[in-house]
Parts: structure tokens; C-alpha cells; sequence
């Protein structure tokens, strides 16, 4: 369950989604297949069958916690090159026939996932799904086609770096876990011109193999999308450009630019004193482990947002993430009554806003991948009030944690479920529900068991976070914002 | 000239592979030291090839032609030690040339189309 501040996170990547015109099946009529080459298929029935516009997507288990430290950015280049010359197809091709058929080919990555995505008229998607197809599994990464790539990666860092609140949510990831979540989605600037194809091949080598693709289609039916997803050959079995990249060790590390690029001799690798490579291979399939720390990145804005946050829960842990939604909604989630202000019945955010004149405003964040979160608060607001603010967002913060009435979980029960009702809402989001976690979301169970959370499963989860180690980001006009250890 | 004063050796490789290896030393430019790929006409469409090979492939061209030039205008030839040999003798660039043609053909029958 995801909150504004990071479902903005989610859709800040390209993907103007029209989505589905018919209602999606919500629970158990879906089944899950699992195809010859291991990927798993689901095909959603519509309850309205005279839907014209089908969607299907693929989720791959790629996103950019798999990213190992040397390879950091290859996320991003990949969402930037993925209309560009695969297999048979040249990128002009692709572009050209997918939007003179009327339809709309997105790609997306969050920390955990990629997602490609193709809408379009039902008797298309046959087409469709064969060039993503051929993206996912023949894609060419020579230097000229990925060159007239890069404005795009350059486009996307400017336009994030005046974005404090998308800055900070970054920076937070990567205080909070170093390695593996810690990696944002966002190329790092050092890396911009120089993630090169051996990088991208061996990253689609490693992560994009048919166990970790999951295809979710709607307004098609089962039978036809197995067909369409039974041929394609995982790069993993078929590629034979690169098996002989794979034999070769530094291919991989990309440390060594082989000769016909530079005309500099570079020392073979048992002349220089490398760290253990093996061990930073192994980075991307460890657990995410939790440190804690601070991260301030100063720009020219006027604004600042500041984000506080200690170790949550993940959406595995069903009763834990219950708590620490209705904790997060007794903390209050930004101001409900559109031009109101003041905050109302959240605490956060009328503290907040009545310290700082409504110059500032507040918010609960809880955050939550497959074997982690993050659950805190965050202040936004005018660079001079952010101290007035982060300290009364703090004092509400450490009360709530500490003493919690069973009256605020009444009313936050309520706020929980209307605010999983919205999301229920979007059929984007069933899909990704499906995609990512590999069931649906049932609405009805979901609220039972919500009914069911007591005082005691609050107060035991807030024990939990009190006790964690604190992690701090703040992005934007920081000179008055307070230092992590300030507010200790 | 030098080159036609020599007798033929006939390779044990089959009939077109010899009728080409005696094609390619009736032309003058292995004698020379160029390649096939070196003698074609500077064309957009090879200046966008150019881009495309590696550095090595580029510098090894640059260093043939410059030689051929010099050694073209003092009228003289390689010896026979260092003429260019039909194996030894690579198409770098053709490929290129042939997916660069195919990408123009591509978007000019779209425009036409349209």
C-alpha cells in the first residue's frame, strides 16, 4: 500500500496508461500458468465483453535493486532504449506500426520491477505482443543505437533534480539500504554516458530469464496470449551473440575496455589488486539489510522536503502491514478536503501546518517491497519554516508512536479502507497487484482483516519502529532543516 | 607491370574461389596493400558505416589508404611479401553499408506510403 509521495514514485516513469475500458475480475477467477520456458502467464476475463481495447504486460523481476554496484544505472537505460531496434525489427518499425495501429507501448521500473506494457484494439494485441517479444529477448545494444538514446536519460535526470520530493525519496532508499533498495531508479550522473551494451546484455542475461517474468493480459483471452508468449526464447537459453562474452570474466566486470575502443594498454586483471569480484555479484540477491543514516542534497529551489523514516514492514507480513497502515493513517496523510487547509483529523499535518502559519504540511509515509519497508514521516514546505515544521512533525511523531488511542484506530480503520478502496479503483493498479505479488487483491478479505487488527497488534508494531535505527533524507533549500541527530 | 610477370599458383580450394583470387590480383589495389572495403566511394552512407566500425577496424583503414596515397604517388609498388592476400582481406564495412541502406529504405517506403 503505497502512499502519494511514493506512488508518485511509481509513475514518474514513462507511461501515459489509458488502462482497460472494462472492469477487471477482482479475486479468484484468475488462474496463474506457467509456461514451458518458466514464465507465468494470467489472462483476465472481462466482465464486459465487448471491451475494444486489450492490455497486456510484462513484469520482470529486473527493477533496480538488481543492479550491482558497478552496473548502477543500467535501469534507466534500459527503460531509454527499449523502442530501439530489437530483433527483426528496426526502432522506426516498432514505433511507427504500434502507433498507426492505435496503440501504446510504455516501459516502467520500480525498485523491484520492470514493466513493459502494450495497450491497444483487441485484434492487434497478436502483433503487439510479438514486438515486445522481441524486445525483451533479441534487443541490440550497439553503441549508435544506444546513443540516440541517451537524451532521453538526460532529459529524465533534469527534470528529477528539481523535483525535491522525488530527490529525497531516492535519497532515503539509499541511506536507509546501501546496496541492494538503496539503488535508485535514476541513472547516477557519473554514470550517464558510460553504461555501454556489455552492461545492458549482461544485465538482461541475469535478470530478465523466464522465472522472473510474469505476463498479465486483459481483454484477451488465455488461450491466445499462451500462444503468443509459449515461443519466446528467454535470453538466458538463446542469445549467442554474447556466450562468448560469457566466457570471458572481464566482459562481465566491464572494467576492460578491450583494445579496438581505447589505444591505451590496460593491465590484465592479475596484475591489479582487485577486490573479491564474485562478492559484488552476489549483491543483488541478498535480502535487503537496513542501516540508517542521512543524506542532504542542497539545490537552488525555494522549497525543501525533509523525510524521516525507520524500518517498516514488508507487504509479506500481512498483519504487520495492517498496523502499519492505520498507524500511518493516526498520523494522518496530507489533507483530505481539496483547497482546505489546516489538516483536520491529521495529526501530522495540523501540527504541522498550525507550527509553520500553513506554510508547511506533513505527511505519513510506509513503504513496502517484498522483504522490506520504510515507515516515517515527511515534511515539506518553505525552506525558512523547516525547522519549526520537521520539529513539530517530529514531537507528533515520537507521541503517537508512544501512546495510541483506541479511538484514533476506529477512525483510521475507515481511512484504511476507503483508502484501499481507491486504489482498488484503478485497474492499473490490480494489475500491477497481480504482476508483482502474484495474487489479486480481495477487496472483501482484505477488510476482515482489517476489522481483526487490535490495539495490541499497533502497539507491538510501533514498539518495533521506536526501536529501529533512524534513516533521514532531505532535498531543496535545506539551510534551515534540522541535522538526523538533532532530532535524536 | 610486376605483378601480371608472375605465374599463377593454382590453390587446392575450388574452381570460383581460384577464378576470385585471380580477379582480385588482376585488380592493382592489393598491390597497394588496400582492401576491397577501402576502395569504395566516400558517400553519406559510408560516412554513417565510418561511425559504426570499431577504432582499431577505422585506424588500420586510415593508416592503409595513407600508405596506398604515398606509395601511388611515387609510383611505386608494395613488394610481393606484402601485398594484401585474399584471406587476410576483410568486409568491415559491407555489413554496416547493407543494414544502413535497409534502415533508408525502410523510411523512405513509409513516406511514400503515406
Amino acid at each position: 500500500m503505497a502512499l502519494n509521495l511514493s506512488r508518485s514514485a511509481l509513475r514518474r516513469l514513462r507511461g501515459r496508461h489509458y488502462g482497460t475500458l472494462a472492469p477487471v475480475t477482482r479475486t479468484e477467477d484468475m488462474k496463474v500458468l506457467t509456461l514451458g520456458n518458466k514464465v507465468k502467464v494470467v489472462a483476465l476475463d472481462n466482465i464486459n465483453t465487448s471491451s475494444s481495447i486489450g492490455q497486456v504486460s510484462f513484469y520482470i523481476k529486473a527493477g533496480s535493486r538488481y543492479e550491482t554496484p558497478y552496473q548502477q544505472g543500467v535501469t534507466h537505460y534500459l527503460r531509454a532504449t527499449a523502442l530501439n531496434h530489437a530483433g527483426p525489427f528496426s526502432g522506426f518499425k516498432l514505433t511507427k506500426s504500434i502507433d498507426l495501429a492505435g496503440g501504446n507501448l510504455s516501459v516502467q521500473t520500480t525498485r523491484e520491477h520492470t514493466i513493459y506494457t502494450v495497450e491497444g484494439p483487441v485484434y492487434e494485441m497478436a502483433d503487439f505482443t510479438k514486438y515486445l517479444g522481441a524486445i525483451l529477448t533479441k534487443p541490440k545494444y550497439d553503441t549508435w543505437y544506444r546513443e540516440s538514446c541517451e537524451w532521453r536519460v538526460i532529459e529524465d535526470l533534469a527534470k528529477y533534480k528539481v523535483n525535491n520530493d522525488q530527490v529525497a525519496f531516492e535519497e532515503l532508499h539509499r541511506a536507509a539500504y546501501r546496496y541492494n533498495l538503496g539503488n535508485s531508479v535514476y541513472c547516477p550522473e557519473s554514470m550517464v554516458g558510460s553504461v555501454n551494451s556489455a552492461m545492458l546484455t549482461y544485465f538482461l542475461v541475469d535478470h530478465f530469464r523466464g522465472e522472473d517474468i510474469t505476463v498479465v493480459g486483459s481483454g484477451i483471452e488465455q488461450g491466445e496470449l499462451e500462444k503468443f508468449v509459449e515461443p519466446l526464447e528467454t535470453l538466458d537459453e538463446v542469445y549467442e551473440e554474447i556466450m562468448d562474452l560469457l566466457e570471458d570474466p572481464r566482459g562481465r566486470t566491464s572494467f576492460d575496455y578491450s583494445g579496438s575502443e581505447y589505444a591505451i594498454a590496460v593491465p590484465e586483471r592479475e596484475e591489479v589488486d582487485i577486490v573479491d569480484m564474485e562478492d559484488i555479484f552476489k549483491i543483488p540477491h541478498l535480502p535487503a539489510k537496513y542501516y540508517g543514516g542521512e543524506l542532504r542534497i542542497k539545490n537552488t529551489s525555494p522549497d525543501a522536503t525533509f523525510i524521516f523514516a525507520k524500518q517498516g514492514v514488508s507487504y509479506n507480513n500481512e498483519r504487520d502491514l495492517l498496523a502499519s497502515g492505520i498507524l500511518q493513517m493516526i498520523l494522518g496523510t496530507g489533507i483530505s478536503m481539496k483547497y482546505g487547509s489546516g489538516g483536520g483529523s491529521h495529526k501530522l499535518s495540523s501540527a504541522v501546518c498550525q507550527a509553520t502559519d500553513r506554510k508547511c504540511s506533513a505527511t505519513g509515509i510506509n513503504i513496502n517491497y517484498s522483504d522490506s519497508g520504510l515507515f516515517g514521516y515527511a515534511v515539506r514546505g518553505t525552506g525558512y519554516e523547516m525547522r519549526a515544521a520537521v520539529e513539530a512533525a517530529n514531537k507528533v511523531f515520537k507521541e503517537t508512536l508512544s501512546d495510541i488511542k483506541s479511538s484514533d484506530i476506529e477512525a483510521a480503520k475507515n481511512k484504511l479502507k476507503s483508502a484501499y478502496g481507491y486504489y482498488a479503483e484503478n485497474d492499473a493498479n490490480l494489475m500491477y497487484e497481480i504482476g508483482t505479488k502474484g495474487r489479486a487483491l480481495d477487496l472483501n478479505a482484505l477488510f476482515q482483516s482489517i476489522d481483526q487488527i487490535s490495539q495490541q497488534d499497533v502497539a507491538k508494531f510501533a514498539d518495533k519502529v521506536k526501536a529501529s535505527p533512524s534513516t533521514a533524507s532531505s532535498a531543496g533549500n535545506i539551510m534551515n532543516t534540522p541535522v538526523l541527530q538533532e532530532l535524536e | 607491370m610486376a605483378s601480371q610477370a608472375q605465374r599463377f599458383k593454382y590453390v587446392n580450394r575450388g574452381l570460383s574461389y581460384n577464378l576470385q583470387r585471380w580477379m582480385y590480383y588482376k585488380s592493382f589495389f592489393p598491390s597497394l596493400g588496400l582492401w576491397r572495403d577501402d576502395m569504395r566511394r566516400e558517400t553519406p552512407i559510408l560516412k554513417e558505416a565510418l561511425k559504426r566500425i570499431s577504432r582499431q577496424d577505422l585506424e588500420a583503414r586510415n593508416f592503409r589508404i595513407a600508405r596506398a596515397t604515398v606509395l601511388y604517388n611515387a609510383k611505386i609498388e608494395l613488394p610481393r611479401e606484402q601485398w594484401t592476400e585474399l584471406d587476410d582481406d576483410k568486409l568491415y564495412l559491407t555489413p554496416h553499408v547493407e543494414a544502413i541502406k535497409k534502415e533508408l529504405k525502410e523510411r523512405k517506403d513509409f513516406e511514400k506510403s503515406k
